[in-house]
């Protein structure tokens, strides 16, 4: 009796222990997914250890403090998005692993935001979602289509998630549409649900490929196309009409134009010789609402080619290019021309002497070149020839404020930019309304950046108006005649000689009537 | 349902046949449809508003979308899109033509006694545009050499009072005319454009591009 019992109990007790070894070493499970709500507070156990168990825990593979402990089991508050990660708690002595817990901190959805548009009338329609605070755990959304009473499907774009499409099976319907959606995550749900008639929600895509022109021996119209958006299927049937915006780029007011049909348009009214940008927008004829604006072209219209003169010593490369935007040529006449320079070449500094025209020349090489004439309106049709065209071994830069001509007339708040010579010439000619810097106070503020695509300028008051300069020199009334600048004291306003990173300036003269003066503005 | 002697709308006065010899054409009198089409929607805005708000609560309400019951004898402008584009030209003005006969008799039957003399007066005003739409609807075709429609026997829109209908699904087929009237309008104009560019001989070519849309 006694000899089999203790084998029993041996046998009994060593499956038991196997069982309860078994249990405690058990090979890792997948770990237990979790979702916790960004703030709140929360506790993991350790598995089926109890309470006072002997337990390290673990974040990622870092060890963490005891003192989060309460036990066997890991305290977290106010979870934070940092706190996601794999915990895992492991036997303090014998380092067994023991429970793992990979936790995710994200918010329950919020409504989520749904439009739907037709660009692609009347094919169809698409609808859009996306949630106004993201959740940073898994969402799904589930969008259903009804028609009144009959389901439409909405199929899944293939390259957006949040987006599906849905075909018109009838057209000219007066029953609405409805479309629901609903968000659910681990932590919550929401939905939300618009309707809408067929017509509401047309909206087509922006013209494509618009493209502006100048117009040759037409120095105020600029000529544009476009095309009708891809994506509109039926443009016979359902014609689109435009509208087009243009300014000059130194101009924030837009002229529009509305156009019932074509894909063309010739702007009549541009200024001569400023480059403009332009812009074009779309709309199905009766129904829906305008398209974004298309993609801006830009164009100058066409001006004409500066004349050489003969008495230049060299010319630079005749322009090729249409699209520069000069001013009718100067016929100037350029005084002292044993002094020319012969440095006319593109990159020329304007710390050597460049006639004029040359500089003009050569500026015309660049297409780029952007002319801003100064005075009211565009810059005059040509300039009459000055008795004599000042020429400078530095330029010069004024900022007076007040010019008072001859006349009374006066000019506020202009910087002349000025080739200025040694007074040898008629200073009958420089009139009054030219101020020399009073070399007073440093070097001159760099000039304001020529507009560059798409910045736009600061508020002007005219288009034709620069910005002002600092206002450092005290005003006072400009003398008649010009001294010359003194040679040795060059006032270069941009710094060192010549800095071509800056936008070069030109005074062109006027006739030596007070003051009507343009001032060239030619990007090098 | 509302008594409606529209008998006297079929017997329209007759067009006179055009002269074929000489004459430009379709394509003025088309495009004059057209613009009818285009000046009734802008009219019918804001007629239905105040209508609309003259009917009251839920009516007036932008988000109000209740199931289409009753109102069963309204020509509906919807349409089957494959069907629609495959509308041959005579078809196409056909359905025109005897929708706004439909939609003008329920209208003129819009006798309420209630409603302000402003508002009588608006809606006599439209139902003479519509009546001109009509009429150029059936110039078009006799331009085009096509019969006006006539009333089919039995199918006459006379019919005595129907049984008294609530004050509320009066209303409701009230506000079901007035939608029906305004697709109807956005439809002919697509309608139209469709025939305009039809007409056109030199987009003849253009037309043909149709195909190449993959319709």
């Amino acid at each position: 009796m006694a000899v089999p019992v203790p084998w029993a109990c041996c046998a009994v007790l060593a499956a038991a222990t196997a069982v309860v070894y078994a249990q405690r070493h058990s090979p890792q499970e997948a770990p237990h997914v979790q979702y916790e709500r960004l703030g709140s507070d929360v506790t993991l156990p350790c598995g089926t250890a109890n309470w006072d168990a002997a337990v390290m825990w673990q974040v990622n593979g870092t060890d963490l403090a005891p003192d989060l402990l309460n036990g066997s089991q890991l305290v977290l508050r106010g979870l934070e998005l940092g706190h996601s990660g794999l915990y895992a708690c492991f036997h303090r002595d014998s380092w067994h692993p023991r429970h793992q817990v990979l936790l995710h901190v994200g918010l329950p959805p919020r409504e989520p935001v749904l439009s739907c548009r037709s660009n692609t009338y009347p094919k169809g329609f698409y609808c859009s979602w996306h949630l106004p605070v993201p959740t940073y755990i898994p969402n799904t959304f589930n969008v259903t289509v009804m028609h009144g009473s009959k389901i439409m499907v909405c199929e899944k774009d293939p390259a957006l998630k949040n987006r599906c499409h849905i075909r018109y099976m009838h057209l000219f319907s007066t029953i609405k549409y409805k479309v629901s959606i609903s968000v659910s995550n681990a932590l919550g749900h929401n939905a939300t649900a618009i309707t809408f008639d067929e017509f509401t929600i047309v909206k087509p895509d922006p013209p494509e490929n618009v493209v502006a022109r100048p117009v040759p021996s037409n120095p105020r119209r600029l000529e544009v196309t476009w095309q009708t958006p891809s994506t509109w299927p039926d443009p016979e049937s359902f014609p689109l009409k435009f509208f087009l915006r243009y300014r000059p780029l130194i101009q924030d007011q837009w002229q529009h134009v509305e156009l019932s049909d074509g894909t063309a348009h010739t702007i009549t009214d541009a200024y001569a010789g400023k480059e403009y940008i332009i812009q074009v927008a779309a709309k199905d004829n009766e129904i829906g609402t305008w398209s974004d604006w298309s993609v801006a072209a830009h164009a100058t219209p066409w001006t004409e080619e500066p004349r050489h003169l003969t008495t230049e010593a060299q010319a630079p490369e005749t322009t090729t290019s249409t699209t520069s935007s000069l001013a009718p040529p100067p016929t100037t006449k350029i005084c002292d021309t044993g002094e020319l320079d012969s440095g006319g070449g593109r990159s020329a500094p304007f710390g050597t002497r460049v006639p004029v025209t040359l500089a003009l020349a050569a500026a015309a090489a660049t297409a780029s070149s952007l002319l801003i004439c100064g005075g009211e309106g565009p810059p005059p049709s040509s300039l009459t020839a000055p008795a004599c065209l000042p020429r400078a071994r530095r330029p010069v830069r004024t900022r007076q404020r007040t010019c008072r001509g001859a006349g009374g007339r006066s000019r506020a708040r202009r910087p002349w930019f000025l080739f200025c010579t040694r007074a040898g010439g008629p200073s009958a000619f420089f009139s009054d309304t030219i101020c020399r810097d009073p070399g007073g106070p440093g070097p001159a503020t760099p000039l304001p950046t020529t507009p560059h695509r798409p910045s736009r300028l600061p508020q002007r008051r005219r288009a034709t108006q620069l910005t002002r300069p600092p206002k450092t020199t005290p005003p006072r009334p400009c003398p008649l005649g010009l001294d010359p600048p003194t040679p040795a004291t060059p006032r270069s306003p941009w710094g060192p000689e010549g800095s071509p990173s800056h936008p070069q300036f030109l005074l062109l003269l006027q006739p030596p009537v007070c003051p009507r003066v343009s001032v060239a503005t030619i990007r090098l | 349902m509302l008594a409606c002697l529209c008998t006297v709308l079929w017997h329209l006065p007759a067009v006179p046949a055009l002269n074929r010899t000489g004459d430009p054409g379709p394509g003025p009198s088309i495009q004059k449809t057209y613009d009818l089409t285009r000046y009734l929607e802008h009219q019918l805005r804001s007629l239905a508003g105040t209508y609309l708000n003259y009917l009251g609560p839920p009516f007036n309400e932008p988000d109000f979308n209740p199931p289409r019951l009753g109102a069963e004898t309204l020509p509906r402008a919807t349409v089957n899109l494959e069907v629609w584009r495959s509308l041959n030209d005579k078809l196409r003005l056909t359905q025109n033509y005897e929708a706004y006969s439909h939609l003008l008799c329920h209208l003129r039957g819009l006798n309420r006694q209630a409603a302000a003399a402003e508002l009588r007066r608006s809606l006599a005003h439209f139902c003479t545009s519509l009546q001109g739409l009509l009429g150029s609807i059936a110039g078009v075709m006799a331009a085009l050499g096509y019969p006006l429609p006539q009333p089919l026997p039995g199918t006459e829109p006379t019919w005595a009072p129907g049984p008294a209908h609530s004050d509320f699904l009066q209303k409701m087929d009230d506000f079901w005319l007035l939608k029906e009237l305004q697709t109807w309008l956005w439809r002919s104009a697509k309608d139209f454009n469709r025939l305009k560019k039809k007409m056109q001989p030199p987009a003849a070519a253009v037309t043909l591009h149709l195909g190449t849309h993959g319709f």
